[in-house]
């Protein structure tokens, strides 16, 4: 399939779109959202040739109200991306930095560095927490503050090459890395097709890489805090590797929650065997028969003790879904509270 | 009686006596009376009698990874309630910011075991059976996909009676597409929850 142009004139075939033949149907398969549409032949090929060089109401072969319609229908299905590597996708401002040539590698390179990231992350970061709580070292805290700051780039970019790393290793599709922006909140981002993929244990890797990076990041940084002699550069260094490791830890305990949308809950979910990731539909499902006697007694009467498991599971779930948000409101409230008293009292 | 059948009696023995003992040993080994500081071996012992819930019990076959899920649930509540409180003790003095620190760290203490068990149990149990969760889920998305079907058709009817053709570059939502949309996602929410 062609490559698309993002950074053309003209809005093109999103590059996490796939179009194929399946029998005698055309197939649009959007490796991102995970859904494959069934389109026409002519869909099919005015989507092939939206290119980002080409207008798209004035495709060769095509009538200008005929591509408009086949251009809304395609738009509203998001299988086509506006002009520019700056678009808004869903929620969030992306800004694409890298399109790889080919979504797929077979380079066992990246199955080297995924296999080093599985089997060290947990040593190195145990050796890190035992140097810095047993061993001898001075530290300056000088550097806090532009620790502070590269550790939100330390805490995401390899984070989400971990993902790529691991997908790309196990055959996955990697699309697209960028960087997004979610209101304030900064962000990177990196697009995976993993539906190829059949062992959950492959799936779970993957969506766990990012977190394996962080602990294996704070490890390194720990070790090297407690390398700090007097006068040396880890010494000078401490202050700064203390600002990331602090921002690293709080960037996996934040993600491995079993929380809607985060690594933790995507982990879990491919480790419970929920194949096609969305366990929400799954946990409304088999909560929603607790409530009819009828679907209760058929519900026990299909999956005996099990449905018991299954519903712990979606209680778990729900609970998670309803407290951490009023948690985490909390916290904010409080922050900017304490923020407007500081200020407040800076005044008066 | 049957009740006193070995296999009714082995189905309820082995899970109740694994899952106290498991918290018993798990809580043991960090918070000890007895010795000071942390004792490994319980622990393996506690984490041991897990995979004995797994291996004895008849109704857990093929349901592995779900049913280590609520054991480690159960085994693992006091130790992480204990931890997290000792944690939250340490640095909060409001009682309602203690219970939400307290809260979250057990969840995200859970989750780190969860996730932990989980791979380990995929390892073991390679092949389980899904279903449980698989089944409910086409039946869900089947209804989502007709639901959207019909949506899109009706989208389409008023697309086409009122502005067919709007297109504007770098901006290509006109604006009866974007009501739509919100339209789209009300009814979303109220049809398909």
């Amino acid at each position: 399939m062609a490559k698309v142009n993002v950074k053309g004139k003209y809005p093109c075939r999103a590059n996490w779109v796939s179009v194929f033949k399946k029998g005698d149907k055309y197939i649009a398969r959007d490796g991102v959202g995970d859904e494959e549409y069934e389109i026409s032949a002519n869909v099919a090929r005015y989507l092939l040739s939206l290119d980002g060089n080409t207008h798209p109401l004035k495709v060769e072969g095509y009538e200008e109200e005929q591509c408009a319609r086949m251009y809304n229908y395609l738009n509203r299905r998001e299988l086509i991306r506006d002009s520019g590597s700056k678009i808004i996708l869903g929620t969030s401002k992306i800004h694409t930095l890298f399109i790889p040539n080919k979504p797929f590698s077979k380079s066992s390179v990246f199955k080297i560095l995924n296999a080093i990231l599985m089997t060290s992350f947990l040593p190195v970061f145990i050796l890190g927490l035992y140097r810095i709580l047993c061993c001898k070292y001075s530290a300056d805290f000088d550097l806090m503050l532009p620790g502070i700051v590269i550790g939100i780039l330390l805490t995401m970019v390899p984070h989400e090459l971990g993902h790529a790393i691991a997908a790309l290793s196990y055959g996955a599709y990697v699309y697209e890395f960028g960087l997004l922006r979610m209101g304030l909140l900064p962000g990177a981002y990196v697009m995976i097709d993993e539906a190829k993929l059949k062992s959950k244990l492959y799936k779970a890797q993957i969506n766990m890489a990012g977190i394996e990076v962080n602990v294996l990041l704070a490890g390194i940084c720990m070790i090297l805090i407690s390398l700090g002699k007097d006068g040396n550069i880890w010494y000078k260094c401490s202050g700064f590797l203390f600002a990331v490791v602090f921002e690293l830890l709080i960037g996996i305990l934040t993600n491995i929650i079993f929380y809607k949308g985060l690594d933790g809950e995507h982990t879990l979910t491919n480790l419970l065997g929920v194949d096609c990731g969305d366990l929400e539909s799954c946990v409304k499902a088999n909560i929603d028969a607790l409530f009819s006697p009828r679907r209760r007694e058929k519900y026990f009467e299909k999956n005996g003790a099990n449905g018991f498991a299954y519903m712990v599971v979606g209680v778990v779930w729900i609970l998670n879904q309803t407290v951490i948000p009023i948690f985490f409101a909390a916290e904010a409230v409080e922050i900017f509270g304490g923020l407007v008293r500081w200020i407040w009292r800076f005044l008066t | 009686m049957e009740i006193f059948d070995m296999k009714v009696l082995r189905n309820v023995l082995v899970p109740v006596a694994s899952v106290t003992g498991s918290t018993f040993l798990l809580y043991d080994s960090v918070f000890s009376s007895r010795t000071e500081g942390f004792t490994p071996f319980e622990m393996i012992m506690g984490i041991g009698l897990l995979f004995v819930f797994l291996s004895f019990t008849d109704f857990v076959k093929k349901h592995e990874s779900v049913w280590a899920f609520c054991f480690t649930i159960v085994a693992t509540s006091a130790v992480n309630f204990r931890v997290s409180y000792a944690f939250a003790d340490l640095l909060i003095d409001n009682v309602l910011a203690k219970i939400g620190v307290i809260y979250v760290s057990c969840i995200m203490l859970l989750s780190i075991e969860e996730i932990l068990v989980l791979a380990v149990i995929r390892l073991i149990w390679l092949k389980q059976n899904d279903k449980g969760f698989q089944k409910m889920h086409l039946r869900d998305v089947r209804r989502r996909e007709r639901m959207l079907e019909r949506l899109y058709e009706k989208i389409e009817y008023i697309d086409r009676k009122y502005d067919g053709y709007s297109y504007r570059v770098n901006h290509n939502r006109g604006p009866d597409v974007e009501e739509l949309e919100k339209y789209f996602e009300n009814w979303r929410n109220t049809k398909c929850s």
